[in-house]
């Protein structure tokens, strides 16, 4: 078992107890940070739009406004999908003619073809030949798409399900691009029409890859002592941007953990011994593949600890966490923290920006505390429960000033 | 605001901290276990299986997906 049992027991109460932090935790900053990057300016904040460049500059500037010594790393290319206009989808089936709500019935698979003009054809359901028609699959691979392009096919349409509120969520990770247009169909329609074995679809799917270059905002608080123990606070600032007449704010994933890491990094600025790094990393491209962290953990020296934050939104029973590296004594600190606070943790996988500081070899934890509406329009300001936050980084400080001071006991 | 902050909840760790160095699977978003050594693979399924997760169009399949932001154990990028 994992537990800390020595004399810093004790006093895990008292280095978590709020009261003794000599500035106030603010419900009023925490919501502030979110409200702020989820408004419109920003657009969702998809790495490498003006938007998202303008998420760095404001967090750049805040960061700079707290104390920090701020630099902004541009994060090297990497390929994501862009939607150049609405999908749109019309299918008539038994007669009747029905307009697709976009993300409500149907969205873009991300290995389709740009396709900006509609194409109109009949469907081609199991066993029916599929020259120049629509072709109706149970699934998507690239072999598939290749088939149905060399049978003349005009484009493949599979089933996908939706999320709890009926929603298709946004991705924007690139992989090979088909040869045909390809969409996704709620699986009650898919089943629907390819009960019917006819009818047709008049489609469109205007989808592109593009390369984006992102910007890592970095702020440091303090630099280590020589031989200290130095801790950055990480969370990702991305969204998948917004689609071409729908906003996606991104409030929940990742606003609400960027407001939590800046709250908790300006109370341990006040907080933890002088000798003590102390720094944050607001990361670009995570929804691209963490590509911001991925290129950050080469540079962050080895005796670093990091805490990842990636959804702070809506705490229902226990925080998750994910650790990697030589994260064993940063545990045992998060885990007194948690019994310090109320707050439960459970085991749980947290694929995040956390995985590429644990595979550079750091110890590192990544938690999550709820990502209620993720990447939907529905991921909107009011979703972010504040109690929540407020836990967040509650535990986020009880955990690291309950670290520094076992690293300092372990060194005496 | 305030520090008038208060809780009943029993909190810390539910079993033991270190299973958090290898997280369930079931339910959750990126089947495979997270060692000190795993580098992040982008082209994995975030949820449930690769299958699923090309025939949703997605990085992962969006009912696995679903049960893993319900139980707050988020999601993939």
């Amino acid at each position: 078992m994992l537990r800390m049992t020595d004399e810093l027991t004790g006093s895990a109460s008292r280095l978590a107890d709020p009261g003794a932090f000599p500035d106030r935790m603010s419900r009023a900053r925490l919501s502030a940070v979110v409200a702020e990057l989820a408004a419109d300016q920003y657009s969702g904040r998809r790495v490498g739009t003006p938007g998202g460049t303008a998420a760095a500059r404001w967090l750049a500037d805040h960061l700079r406004d707290l104390g920090a010594a701020v630099t902004r790393d541009p994060v090297p290319a990497t390929t994501i999908t862009h939607l150049s206009a609405t999908p749109t989808l019309v299918w008539t089936a038994a007669g009747e003619t029905t307009t697709g709500v976009h993300r409500r019935d149907f969205s873009e698979h991300l290995a389709s073809a740009d396709t900006p003009d509609p194409i109109t054809a009949e469907v081609a359901t199991a066993g029916q030949n599929t020259a120049g028609r629509w072709q109706f699959v149970p699934t998507y691979t690239a072999a598939i798409a290749a088939d149905a392009h060399r049978a003349g096919a005009v484009g493949l349409i599979l089933p996908r399900d939706t999320d709890e509120a009926g929603w298709m969520p946004k991705m924007i990770t690139a992989p090979p691009v088909s040869p045909l247009p390809v969409l996704s169909l709620r699986p009650d329609i898919h089943r629907h029409i390819s009960a019917t074995g006819s009818g047709t679809v008049t489609a469109s799917v205007p989808l592109h890859t593009v390369e984006a270059v992102g910007t890592n905002v970095h702020g440091t608080f303090r630099r280590p002592a020589a031989g200290a123990a130095n801790i950055l606070l990480a969370a990702h600032f991305d969204g998948v941007g917004d689609d071409p007449q729908v906003r996606l704010p991104a409030a929940c994933d990742n606003a609400s953990g960027i407001a939590v890491v800046i709250e908790a990094a300006r109370l341990l600025h006040h907080l933890l011994p002088p000798s003590i790094g102390l720094a944050v990393a607001l990361l670009d491209g995570e929804e691209a593949g963490a590509v911001g962290s991925a290129h950050h953990a080469r540079q962050v020296s080895a005796d670093t600890v990091v805490i990842n934050i990636d959804g702070a939104a809506s705490l229902t029973g226990a925080a998750a966490v994910e650790a990697g590296g030589p994260a064993h004594q940063l545990l045992a600190a998060l885990d007194q923290a948690g019994a310090a606070t109320g707050i439960p943790l459970v085991a749980g996988p947290m694929p995040s920006d956390n995985r590429r500081y644990a595979a550079a070899g750091l110890a590192s934890v990544g938690i999550g505390m709820g990502l209620p509406g993720y990447q939907t329009p529905a991921e909107t300001v009011d979703r972010v429960e504040i109690s929540t936050l407020v836990e967040a980084t509650w535990l986020t400080v009880a955990t690291v000033r309950i670290l520094t001071a076992s690293i300092e006991l372990t060194s005496v | 605001m305030s520090n008038e902050i208060s809780t009943t909840k029993q909190g810390g760790f539910v079993g033991d901290p270190a299973e958090a160095f290898t997280p369930p699977t079931g339910g959750g978003c990126c089947g495979s276990p997270v060692t000190t050594t795993t580098s992040m693979n982008a082209t994995a399924p975030c949820c449930g299986t690769a299958g699923a997760a090309a025939a949703a169009g997605a990085c992962c399949e969006s009912t696995a997906k679903a049960e893993a932001v319900a139980a707050g154990t988020g999601c993939c990028g």
